[in-house]
């Protein structure tokens, strides 16, 4: 039953797609579906295609991971210490208001292309992360953490058994929309920047030789990325919440 | 137990002034007062939750049990866990520990649900679970917020019956907030009424034995309760 409804509406889009280059029937505006699924089965075939796509991977998950970490022990300092989270919010907001192309193209301008877009990636998913992590921690049941401190529990096993747990369900709602969010930034990002071995610039390049098929291709691609990356995060949730 | 001179405000408002009570050992002293008059936030000076601006508790026990009124369960740790959760910071060891729990489960009748999460209970079972973890812990003192509030009569009266069987075997000093005056007379050794600011309308102490009590013969300690409260 789970299955039925996607496969009906996944159906439904690519039948669309049918329609409407039939009608327009002009490959370089809207190409062919069966052009385009070819196109991606000969990309899967390249060596470049397994390239661009490490590369892009790496830069996903090597950012993502950055601006993790960073997040998780931003919030942690920020509920002991209120001062830091005082000086943090504006910052975070300022951040957060940013214009998604500012960052970019300021952060081309700043680093090299192939650090550009951590960069970018960090100033984007950063705030998000932290200000759901620091929501996360401040909203354990205060009662829960009286209860433990009238019975003395350790430090230790409130860590692990009442705020860890309690932090879970959001900490892992919060990665599963970032992930998808940050493998489609970084994309925009190496597009700009011209990024050796990535997806961005074989995007770019299709676009420059006016291959639209490749370019729907590597969309294509950067779809299934973002679903496998988002389906691994609600598998370890899964994992990691049985309760 | 004693409290000596308690002073205890919130922002402007004054809680305790000058409170000072004797709890009796291996008693049950009732607590009742309209709402806001500080039931609570005497039970959390006693535990140590809140500190109070001036006063001293005297002869308190390090390890305290404490029974509120939501159960307070950890929702991802199972019945087993949660009172496992408890008993790590103390002497037992894990086999005593594991002992412990197994035999206080069999008292309050859950052995078969060590392994249910608390969403998995009834709101009884979950109030069984929480006066389970009171009574496994280690400790000489029980603090009991309104731990029968909400639940429906026959459940209340089922829940009451258990506390005092798990009090029968081990009678640890017990202080116990409520506003329900059948309560107070059901379970209290001695009955405290207090007012605003922590002022002491009655005290009253009950011969009878919780175990042998019969509720009728307190009608005249009820009445004056009424007229007070």
């Amino acid at each position: 039953m789970n299955i039925v409804y996607p496969i009906i509406s996944l159906g439904l889009l690519v039948l669309v797609w049918f329609l409407v280059a039939k009608a327009v029937d002009i490959q370089l505006i809207v190409p062919r579906v069966g052009d385009t699924f070819s196109k991606l089965w000969r990309l899967l075939g390249e060596n470049s295609f397994y390239l661009a796509l490490g590369g892009t991977l790496w830069r996903s998950l090597l950012s993502f991971f950055i601006a993790l970490v960073l997040a998780i022990l931003l919030a942690i300092i920020s509920n002991f210490i209120p001062v830091i989270y005082k000086l943090l919010t504006p910052i975070v907001t300022i951040i957060r208001a940013i214009p998604t192309m500012s960052v970019i193209l300021l952060t081309i301008i700043w680093l090299n292309s192939d650090y550009s877009p951590l960069l970018i990636t960090l100033f984007i998913i950063f705030p998000i992360m932290y200000s759901n992590f620091y929501t996360g921690i401040t909203s354990v049941d205060s009662e829960l953490i009286e209860m433990s401190k009238a019975y003395n529990v350790r430090k230790k096993d409130m860590i692990f058994s009442l705020y860890l747990p309690n932090i879970a369900p959001s900490f892992f709602d919060t990665l599963q929309s970032a992930i998808s969010l940050n493998v489609k930034i970084i994309i925009s990002a190496e597009v700009l920047a011209q990024t050796k071995l990535s997806m961005g610039l074989m995007m770019k390049l299709s676009k420059g030789i006016l291959d639209t098929s490749e370019l729907l291709a590597w969309t294509i691609v950067a779809i299934l990325l973002s679903y496998f990356l988002e389906n691994v995060i609600i598998l370890i949730k899964k994992l990691v919440i049985r309760w | 137990m004693q409290l000596t001179n308690i002073y205890k405000k919130f922002d402007k408002k004054v809680v305790f002034e000058d409170f000072s009570m004797n709890f009796d050992e291996h008693k049950i002293t009732c607590i009742l007062g309209k709402s806001g008059c500080g039931k609570t936030t005497l039970l959390n000076i006693i535990a140590g939750v809140i500190t109070a601006e001036s006063g001293v508790v005297v002869g308190k026990s390090e390890k305290i049990s404490y029974i509120f009124q939501n159960q307070l369960l950890l929702k991802n740790l199972t019945v087993y866990k949660n009172l496992e959760y408890v008993l790590k910071n103390t002497v037992f060891s894990k086999e005593e520990i594991n002992k412990q729990i197994k035999a206080i489960l069999d008292k309050v009748q859950l052995s078969e649900y060590a392994k249910y999460y608390p969403k998995q209970l009834s709101g009884g079972m979950a109030q069984r679970v929480s006066l389970a973890r009171a009574f496994v812990y280690p400790s000489d003192l029980i603090l009991m917020d309104e731990p029968f509030k909400g639940l429906d009569v026959s459940l209340k009266k089922r829940i009451m019956n258990l506390f005092k069987d798990l009090y029968r075997d081990n009678s640890k000093t017990t202080i116990f907030v409520t506003h329900d005056i059948e309560e107070s007379l059901i379970l209290g050794d001695r009955i405290i009424v207090l007012d605003d600011g922590g002022k002491i309308l009655l005290d009253k102490k009950i011969a009878q034995s919780i175990f042998e009590r019969d509720i009728n013969s307190l009608a005249d300690l009820r009445a004056e309760i009424y007229n007070i409260i």
